[in-house]
């Protein structure tokens, strides 16, 4: 997904409270691929490292949810969501097995229309 | 421990034979699952606790029901199991939060399932069922 989906869906789950924190979350996992695209690794898990998966993810929420806790939910939601519609490995490095719901593109982007729509009228609201 | 499985299952097994038919992959139950768990982490920060233990309930039904499927279909795989594990690891870190010693607990929990994959023996922590009961005792007390 788009760092604007990212930001619009950690805004809907944390109910219309928005803050730089959260922002920051929300799209920091999307940081290592700068170094995948340089090496022309655009799609699905080929785009991802382990710097995006669980075992570094989780441990990334464990200390951030004691020093700030949007940043902390910034980064579930930006998982949650990359989980959910594309294709991850989610115990990379320690295991390769690779998860994808198979979703149609169709859907992905209705899924995606109804984030930005729902995080705007959120936005308008509060 | 097999014995205490097993028995687990059989009680399982009971509750969940209506359900046997349904025409749903079993990947699908478990997303569909992590998404009833956004819906009970809104209903808890939003006040609504009993709504929140009650979609967490469904969380944990379906959670059975992907498994349940999967043995009865015969499909159970190291890849179901990932699936599995991965949305459960979600769903506490997305229910738990803002709760500062549960989310530590997630984490805990997220490594033991790293080991659970290597070695069998190792268990996983069912933290929500805890923090289901907890939550419902505060409430009633």
């Amino acid at each position: 997904m788009d760092p604007i989906s990212h930001i619009a869906f950690s805004y809907i789950l944390n109910l219309g409270k928005g803050s730089l924190w959260l922002i920051i979350g929300s799209v920091i996992l999307d940081f290592d691929k700068i170094f995948t695209y340089i090496q022309r690794k655009y799609r699905g898990h080929e785009s991802r490292t382990f710097l995006s998966e669980l075992p570094f993810v989780c441990l990334l929420i464990g200390l951030s949810t004691i020093i700030n806790k949007d940043f902390a939910f910034g980064i579930i939601s930006h998982y949650i969501l990359d989980f959910l519609v594309g294709e991850t490995k989610p115990f990379n490095p320690f295991q390769n097995n690779i998860v994808n719901f198979n979703l149609k593109t169709t859907h992905k982007i209705v899924l995606g229309a109804m984030i930005w729509l729902i995080g705007g009228i959120l936005y308008t609201i509060f | 421990m097999a014995d205490w499985r097993n028995t687990v299952h059989n009680i399982l097994n009971h509750f969940l034979s209506p359900f046997e038919g349904l025409n749903i992959s079993v990947n699908r139950v478990s997303w569909l699952s992590l998404c009833v768990s956004i819906i009970a982490s809104i209903l808890f920060r939003t006040k609504h606790a009993m709504l929140g233990i009650a979609s967490i309930f469904i969380v944990l039904f379906l959670d059975s029901l992907d498994g349940f499927l999967a043995r009865k279909r015969d499909t159970a795989s190291i890849d179901g199991f990932i699936v599995d594990v991965a949305c459960d690891r979600m769903s506490e870190f997305v229910i738990f939060h803002p709760h500062t010693i549960w989310t530590i607990l997630a984490v805990v929990n997220t490594y033991m399932t790293i080991l659970r994959i290597k070695y069998e023996k190792i268990p996983i922590l069912p933290l929500r069922h805890v923090f289901m009961i907890i939550t419902l005792i505060e409430i009633i007390i």
